[in-house]
């Protein structure tokens, strides 16, 4: 139990890190992307790359924050509550968006199109999954309710 | 929930407070005070046994059933 809240706590620390590292990264986006694609601000293909890792970046930031949550919650020792049930179930959507939208960037864009179809699809099978572990921990936390209101 | 618990009715027939009472039955104070209160949503047969010991009592004397009103 120590051990997970020990863990729970670094994972904490490397989501405010990764969250930092992805705004920074976001921030530096147009000049990584003009370098990479080595194409000028404006050119088809370097907008397509853009859109689509501003896309995937905002979707980051949000799935991280939610996951700072629920290891907070794990930290303070208390994982069987509404909030990590409300925070999985919100991942599940987030996950679920970020698949729809990269269905879309396969249709309409033509970059990372097979990379984008798995990633689309494995997505879709987290947030659903994530759905599922909502549901599992709202079932854990009326149990625990039950048996703290049992005196 | 149609069930009452009596336990301050019984507490003040034996003249006795929650933190005694707490003491002897060996449950904690928030615990005894859930209970007092009916926030309590189940209660275990060894508390009920030693709230009865203690309060020399029957459990019909701290439970009570109520009838819903529209039954």
């Amino acid at each position: 139990m120590k051990n997970a809240c020990k863990l729970s706590c670094v994972m904490e620390i490397v989501a405010w890190v990764l969250m930092v590292a992805d705004l920074a990264l976001m921030i530096a986006l147009p000049w990584i992307t003009e370098s990479w694609t080595s194409q000028p601000s404006g050119t088809g293909l370097y907008d397509q790359y853009l859109v689509f890792l501003y896309v995937t970046g905002v979707f980051a930031e949000l799935i991280l924050w939610q996951c700072r949550g629920i290891m907070r919650n794990v930290t303070q020792k208390t994982p069987f509550c509404a909030d990590t049930v409300k925070r999985l179930r919100k991942t599940g959507w987030i996950a679920v968006a970020l698949a729809v939208v990269w269905f879309v960037f396969v249709l309409c864009f033509d970059v990372f199109k097979f990379l984008m179809s798995f990633l689309a699809l494995l997505f879709a099978f987290i947030g659903l999954v994530l759905f599922v572990f909502a549901a599992l921990f709202a079932q854990a936390t009326a149990y625990k309710e039950e048996n703290d209101m049992t005196i | 929930m149609a069930i009452l618990v009596n336990l301050d009715v019984m507490m003040a027939r034996r003249k006795m407070g929650l933190t005694e009472l707490s003491d002897k039955v060996g449950v904690t104070l928030a615990n005894l005070s859930v209970l007092k209160n009916n926030k309590a949503k189940a209660v275990r047969f060894s508390t009920l046994d030693a709230i009865c010991r203690v309060l020399d009592c029957q459990p019909g004397d701290i439970l009570e059933y109520l009838p819903d009103e529209d039954e």
